[in-house]
């Protein structure tokens, strides 16, 4: 059948109508049916589990291309799908079902449910048609129509506050904008627009700059440092399910997806050289900052979202070390980010539709009241900081075994990182689900969430364990065949045991730190507080916390400024027009004036004068 | 036979124009009726003359004048483009001016001022030869100062005048750079000019005619200030038409016409990124939402000279698309501001927000047709945008490229700022409502159809190509 499936969607344009429009359409009808709860939820759910049948149908048939008609001057619509996108494809259209899922059941009654699903699914079929374009405009056209539902989004119950919306959109509309100045300039230099077409361009020159532009588009909509503030910000503003689903999930897989392509499919960087290093170093710095701005929240959804920051450095890391190899480590790393920050999002929606807060110094003990939320916390969280036996402990260790081959100042940033973030999972894992209860005397009838919004957390929780226990499963999925191109075959087990090692011991560091805060302080919530008072990280943390690290607020004081001088020049093109050609006038009229004052002698004069003007300039001419 | 569309297109708004304050006489309603059917009559013989620049038999007629001089219409590509571009959103603006306009007094005046400026456009765009093409100018310059005094008081007055002066000193040095060419050639038919190598001092002096009606820096200045006058005329002078004029001569002269040296394929572009800029840098302090839209205009302007001037397919293209799509979209933008206004009688940001639950319509069409103006897909801004940056690109000039994302990076900025200023945030006019049907149907048709047109850009693009292979 799936077969059957692939044979149908490689026809002319089914894969867009299939792929693309049809989750388009699914959107408006979902917006149609906002007033019918179960036509909804059904029609989100079949469209959605569609589209996974039809992703493994593609994976099935292989690989092929297909041209659509209609494209403008300058454009050209190619898709292609082939081994590498087909995994994504897959991988994306499975975790878009659980959310799905999981949002269907979170929006019942929620008033703007239809709008929030229309945008979802316009989101998703971009997200789509950007992983299967080969045609960098197409893929452009899609990548930056995500724009559009994502301001929706956040306005969403959210109009009077539509700071962060403008934040996203700025800081999104720069990466974007980028993106589309880095794809003009190398389909230039590459003389088609076509990746499959494409001879890797060498890192030198204009070609250079085509690398730097499209590569911060692509980490921009990762959410790599420094275009990540707004996601932090939109932890805040924006419900859950939106955390869920867009930073936490598709935005991070187009991102990682695409700057794989760009090292992989059409740049030829240099392992070690310039640029590898300047990416990992973002990496690195991403990874370090990310975590110790996580370690200080106190907000559940803030603190994810810090580490969600955290992760992408990892993914960056790994792409950056240039050779096709470290590009599969870090999409390892994403395979599971996706799985448990999807999953943490999601316990951290149901946590705050519970309690009706995800104010960490407000939370505690809910381990006895939810014990399956809390039970799958801590698979995810265990495999979000690498614990061993879990999925999470290998992708880490196949990424820092890379790693160590490019530098060591590398390793120890992401093992710094690694420390900092099991710090900060404990202080939230312990403040949220152990100690004593919080919550208002009123609101402690706190009871386990319904079964059906615990099915995709079970899910999650489980593939995360699955793929611990048999890691060789995820890994054959990403890494096939051994033709030239494709990565080593990965052993399933880490290959440096020292390294295994040290990252086990940077956990037990990490939990040693943790039982000392608690020791110190008495409160999980504050045992992190040595570390936050440290001598000169104090004030850093102070800076930061006042925004002065947020390129955002960067941009904006630079656009501010900027704007001052143009207004500045505006106003002094004004003055010429308004006020000193007028004046000029009106004195040269004054003057002339003077002379009109009925004497012959002096009407005589200037009639002289005049003709003397004239015929010198005739002179001039005819000379 | 047919070529008789091209003259009844400019004929009947020109001469209905002066009908109508006679219409008006009779009655309100039927000289309203009357306006829209002059302008439609317009668009529909745009229309009429597209099979044949398919088929690659453009309408053209060549009237003969005593003393060796005629006069002749073209209906090529470039022109059908033009003429179909600015009499459709001129009739959507007509429209949205019997809901705008009713209650005011002079609207004798204004809906013959309104056609006879359409009917100089059309005249304009499908004129060849200079002279005919400077009285059409002329004539929209005067348009353009009666409906910019529209309201009558000092400011207004004083704006007009202002805009009048600039405009008419901008045509005037033009008319000495066609002078000039006459003295070169020996004709004023562009027909008979096509290749010709003109001087550069000739080239300056009608970029000067060019750049103050296109409003570009530093010719810019009236712009903003015409600000003062009613939104649809602001709309159909500063976004659809009038400041299209300067670009579509350029595409006329220097594009399609004459042959002019190299230089200018470089010093044109730097104009417009200085332009581009620094407007787009004002918009972004600016608090009265019509200036902020009307420095947007002449940064979004910048990006079609860009196109223009870049000197290959690619960017003539693109120029071409960002004339529809930025008419189209800021006509849409202009008109959404003239609802708000209309309702809340100020125009200062500062003091608004929250009206998108007052005007959900409005704030709809609004952030559509701000969408396009950023060039975000699949609105139709995005592809002219695109082209427009490849064009400049692969004519080698990166450094202007990436100067350009920098202003379409402020774009985004400003008009989101103007977006979430005006309709989000906590609500300031709670007794605000949204605008009449009539005005709130016309902004929904241009945001909607600023999708469409992205959806089928494929369509407009094919014409605009055959403009740029016509060369």
């Amino acid at each position: 059948m799936l077969n059957s499936v692939g044979e149908f969607l490689s026809g002319g344009v089914n894969l867009l109508l299939c792929m693309v429009i049809l989750p388009a359409v699914c959107g408006v009808l979902l917006w149609l049916f906002r007033k019918n709860y179960i036509l909804q939820a059904v029609t989100a759910l079949v469209s959605a589990a569609a589209n996974l049948i039809f992703a493994l149908g593609i994976l099935n048939y292989g690989e092929f291309s297909a041209s659509i008609p209609g494209a403008p001057f300058g454009f050209e619509y190619s898709m292609r799908v082939f081994d590498f996108s087909t995994r994504f494809i897959v991988f994306t259209a499975f975790v878009f079902l659980l959310i799905v899922l999981y949002t269907v059941t979170n929006l019942k009654g929620v008033k703007f449910s239809g709008l929030y699903l229309l945008y979802l699914y316009l989101s998703f079929a971009m997200v789509n048609g950007a992983m299967m374009s080969d045609s960098l405009g197409l893929m452009l056209l899609f990548w930056e129509g995500l724009l559009a539902p994502l301001f929706g989004m956040f306005l969403l119950g959210n109009k009077a506050n539509p700071k962060t919306a403008f934040k996203a959109i700025a800081v999104q509309g720069l990466a974007v904008l980028l993106l589309m100045l880095g794809i003009i300039v190398t389909a230039h230099m590459a003389g088609t627009s076509n990746i499959s077409e494409m001879e890797k361009l060498p890192l030198t020159g204009t070609c250079l700059l085509g690398f730097i532009t499209m590569m911060l588009g692509a980490l921009g909509k990762a959410g790599s440092m420094p275009f990540h503030s707004w996601t932090v910000n939109a932890a805040d503003d924006a419900p859950t399910v939106f955390m869920t689903a867009i930073p936490g999930a598709l935005e991070k897989i187009l991102g990682i997806y695409f700057a794989a392509r760009i090292i992989g499919d059409i740049f030829e960087i240099v392992p070690g050289g310039g640029m590898s290093i300047a990416i990992m170093t973002l990496g690195t710095i991403t990874i370090v900052s990310g975590a110790a701005m996580a370690l200080i929240q106190t907000d559940m959804k803030r603190l994810l979202a810090y580490f969600a920051v955290s992760q992408t450095g990892l993914m960056v890391l790994g792409i950056g070390i240039g050779t096709i190899n470290g590009v599969f480590r870090g999409i390892f790393v994403l395979m599971n980010y996706v799985l448990f920050q999807t999953g943490l999002y999601m316990i951290c929606g149901i946590i705050e539709k519970k309690t009706g807060t995800t104010d960490l110094r407000q939370l505690g003990g809910l381990r006895k009241k939810m014990p399956v939320t809390a039970a799958c916390f801590i698979i995810c969280a265990l495999s979000a900081v690498g614990f061993p036996g879990l999925f999470g402990f290998f992708t880490n260790e196949i990424l820092f075994e890379a790693v160590s081959e490019s530098g060591i100042i590398f390793l120890v940033g992401a093992l710094l990182g690694v420390f900092l973030n099991a710090a900060a999972f404990l202080k939230m894992g312990r403040s949220v689900f152990f100690g004593e209860q919080k919550l208002p005397a009123d609101s402690r009838e706190v009871h386990e969430t319904k079964a059906v919004m615990l099915i995709p957390i079970g899910i999650l929780s489980f593939f995360c364990v699955l793929f611990g226990i048999y890691v060789k499963l995820p890994a054959d999925l990403l890494f096939w065949g051994d033709a030239e191109g494709t990565p080593q075959p990965y052993s399933g087990w880490p290959r440096l045991a020292v390294l295994a090692a040290v990252s086990v011991a940077v956990l037990l560091l990490a939990i040693a730190d943790h039982m000392y805060g608690m020791k110190k302080t008495g409160n999980a919530l504050h045992a992190a507080e040595h570390i936050h008072k440290v001598p000169g990280l104090k004030s850093i943390y102070q800076s930061a916390s006042k925004g002065w690290f947020d390129p955002y607020n960067w941009l904006m004081a630079a656009v501010g400024g900027f704007s001052d001088i143009c207004i500045r020049i505006e106003h002094g093109v004004s003055w010429i027009y308004d006020t000193a050609v007028p004046g000029l006038v009106n004195k040269t009229g004054k003057v002339l004036h003077r002379f009109d004052n009925g004497s012959l002698p002096r009407y005589l004069s200037l009639t002289v004068f005049g003709v003397v003007i004239i015929a010198v300039i005739f002179l001039v001419v005819l000379l | 036979m047919n070529e008789w569309i091209l003259v009844a297109g400019i004929l009947t708004p020109l001469s209905g124009a002066l009908l109508l304050p006679l219409f008006g006489r009779i009655s309100a309603k039927f000289r309203n009726i009357m306006a829209l059917i002059f302008v439609a009559v317009a668009f529909l013989c745009a229309a009429c003359a597209l099979p044949g620049v398919f088929a690659g038999e453009p309408l053209s007629i060549r009237v003969a004048l005593p003393l060796g001089l005629s006069f002749g219409f073209c209906g090529d590509a470039l022109a059908v483009f033009m003429a179909m571009t600015a009499s459709f959103v001129s009739f959507i603006i007509v429209l949205y001016s019997l809901g705008y306009i009713k209650g005011y007094e002079n609207q004798n005046e204004y809906y013959m001022m309104i056609c006879l400026f359409i009917g100089a456009m059309m005249g304009l765009v499908y004129s060849t030869n200079l002279i005919m093409i400077y009285t059409f100018w002329e004539i929209s310059s005067l348009c353009c100062w009666r409906l910019i005094g529209f309201y009558r008081t000092e400011i207004t007055v004083q704006r007009a005048n202002k805009a009048f002066i600039v405009t008419v000193l901008g045509a005037l040095i033009m008319l000495v750079g066609f002078l000039g060419i006459f003295g070169e050639t020996g004709t004023f038919e562009l027909t008979a000019m096509k290749g010709t190598h003109i001087p550069s001092w000739t080239v300056v002096l009608i970029l000067f005619g060019i750049l103050s009606k296109s409003a570009t820096f530093p010719l810019h200045s009236w712009l903003p200030d015409a600000g003062v006058a009613p939104s649809p005329v602001t709309s159909l002078l500063h976004a659809a038409v009038l400041v299209k004029i300067g670009v579509y001569a350029y595409a006329r002269f220097f594009v399609l016409t004459f042959t002019i040296d190299q230089a200018f394929t470089t010093v044109v572009p730097i104009i417009a990124a200085v332009s581009a800029l620094i407007s787009a840098g004002a918009a972004f302090r600016e608090n009265d939402m019509k200036r902020v839209v009307a420095y947007s205009t002449i940064s979004q302007l910048a990006f079609i000279l860009l196109g223009l001037s870049c000197g290959n397919e690619v960017g003539f293209v693109g120029g071409l698309l960002y004339i529809l799509a930025h008419s189209v979209a800021k006509g849409g933008l202009f008109l959404c501001c003239g609802i708000v206004e209309h309702n809340i009688h100020t125009k200062d940001i500062t003091k608004m927000g929250g009206l998108a639950k007052n005007m959900p319509f409005t704030a709809a069409a609004f952030i559509l047709c701000a969408f396009s103006v950023m060039g975000i897909p699949p609105f139709s801004g995005f592809y002219a945008k695109h082209l427009v940056i490849e064009g400049i690109i692969s004519s080698g000039n990166v450094g202007l490229g990436a100067v350009f994302i920098l202003g379409a990076v402020m774009t985004v900025l400003y008009l989101t700022r103007l977006f979430v200023k005006i309709f989000l945030g906590p609500q300031t006019f709670s007794e605000a409502k949204e605008g009449t049907t009539i005005m709130v149907v016309s902004v929904m048709i241009l945001a909607v159809m600023s999708l469409l047109l992205g959806i089928f850009m494929y369509l407009p693009s094919q014409l605009a190509s055959m403009a740029w292979g016509g060369m």
